[in-house]
């Protein structure tokens, strides 16, 4: 697109800003090529506003009126759901969670008594180092040692392929 | 204004039972919609249909219409609507006419479209079909905004679109018609000058 043909476009709609206005309408004055563009512009705007509408056919509103005739009457929204409804749902809550908190509140006991909880923060290791785990804890051991000799072994395989190329 | 106001005081009196006063407002709006439908439809009876659809259904949806728009605006969102819905059920194939192709065959019909019969025809006729050959969106923004009274953003409200994208498609949609219109208007733009 065009940006002078955009300016003048704004400009020719009003929906350029005072400065641009004056920029273009100084320009407009000066620069030949500039005021041509602008006066093709107004040309194809007034064909533009010349734009007539089409004509549907003879029977188009009693065509339309003779499908309407067949629908529901419509009903504005407003008579459709009822105020009054809303509000009463809205006052059956409000009087319900009220008569809740009101009955918690008159069968509470508000007498207050807080013991600490006793804990032991004794910590026995014996319990934890049995048979079991030290053999959990070797096998992995092994596993882990397994892991890295397959590397080290891997090692001299690679370098020996990289040297062959 | 009171065309406004005239609208808002027939839907209420639909609503209040008067149906058969909803053919004024059909009267009052037909050759509009009907000429937005033919820019989507291309031909009189599909635009028929989908004019006639529209208005049904905006009399099934006339209690939702809320009025902090114009009744119009509300109106030619339905239509827009109904003509896409009726575009996809027809798979119709649509070109811009920025389509070479169609330019060429334009150029070179010995039918309607040669050079000595351009020369007798309207400006009128041949901008509309210059609109015809455009996009379907941009040759409703162009109806919308010349004939439509419809601002920008109203416009974005019909189509479903921002503003600023109804602003950039109508500058395409002008210069290409005005890529069209130059060879007609040449001589009287000369004249101008």
């Amino acid at each position: 697109m065009n940006t002078i043909e955009e300016q003048l476009w704004n400009y020719i709609d009003g929906n350029c800003t005072a400065a641009e206005k004056l920029e273009i309408e100084a320009k407009l004055a000066v620069n030949v090529p500039y005021h041509t563009l602008y006066q093709e512009l107004v040309k194809v705007n007034e064909e533009l506003n010349k734009l007539d509408f089409e004509e549907p056919s003879m029977s188009f509103t009693r065509n339309v009126m003779e499908k309407v005739d067949q629908e529901l009457k419509p009903v504005a929204l407003q008579t459709k759901v009822d105020n009054r409804i809303i509000y009463s749902i809205a006052a059956f809550f409000v009087l319900a969670l009220t008569g809740i908190f009101v009955y918690s509140i008159a069968t509470s006991d508000f007498s207050f008594k807080f013991d600490m909880p006793k804990t032991s923060f004794t910590f026995e290791l014996g319990q934890y180092i049995n048979r079991t785990s030290l053999q959990i804890f070797l096998f992995v051991d092994v596993v882990i040692a397994l892991v890295y000799l397959d590397g080290l072994l891997r090692k001299p395989n690679h370098t020996a392929q990289k040297k062959g190329e | 204004m009171q065309s406004k106001e005239t609208d808002l005081a027939l839907i209420t009196a639909v609503l209040a039972g008067q149906t058969a006063r909803y053919a004024e407002l059909v009267k009052r709006h037909q050759r509009f919609v009907f000429t937005l439908a033919m820019r989507f439809a291309k031909n009189r009876e599909d635009a028929e249909e989908i004019a006639q659809d529209c208005f049904v259904k905006a009399y099934r949806a006339l209690g939702t219409f809320k009025h902090t728009s114009k009744f119009t605006t509300w109106l030619y969102t339905i239509t827009y609507t109904t003509a896409m819905t009726f575009l996809r059920k027809k798979r119709l194939d649509t070109s811009s006419i920025n389509d070479d192709e169609q330019v060429l065959q334009i150029a070179n019909s010995g039918t309607d479209f040669d050079a000595n019969t351009v020369e007798r025809k309207s400006s009128y006729a041949y901008l509309n079909q210059a609109i015809d050959m455009l996009l379907p969106d941009d040759a409703a923004i162009i109806t919308l905004f010349y004939k439509g009274e419809q601002s920008l953003e109203e416009i974005g409200v019909t189509l479903n679109m921002e503003a600023n994208t109804i602003k950039v498609k109508l500058h395409r949609a002008r210069a290409r018609l005005k890529d069209k219109l130059t060879y007609l208007l040449k001589d009287e733009v000369r004249e101008l000058i």
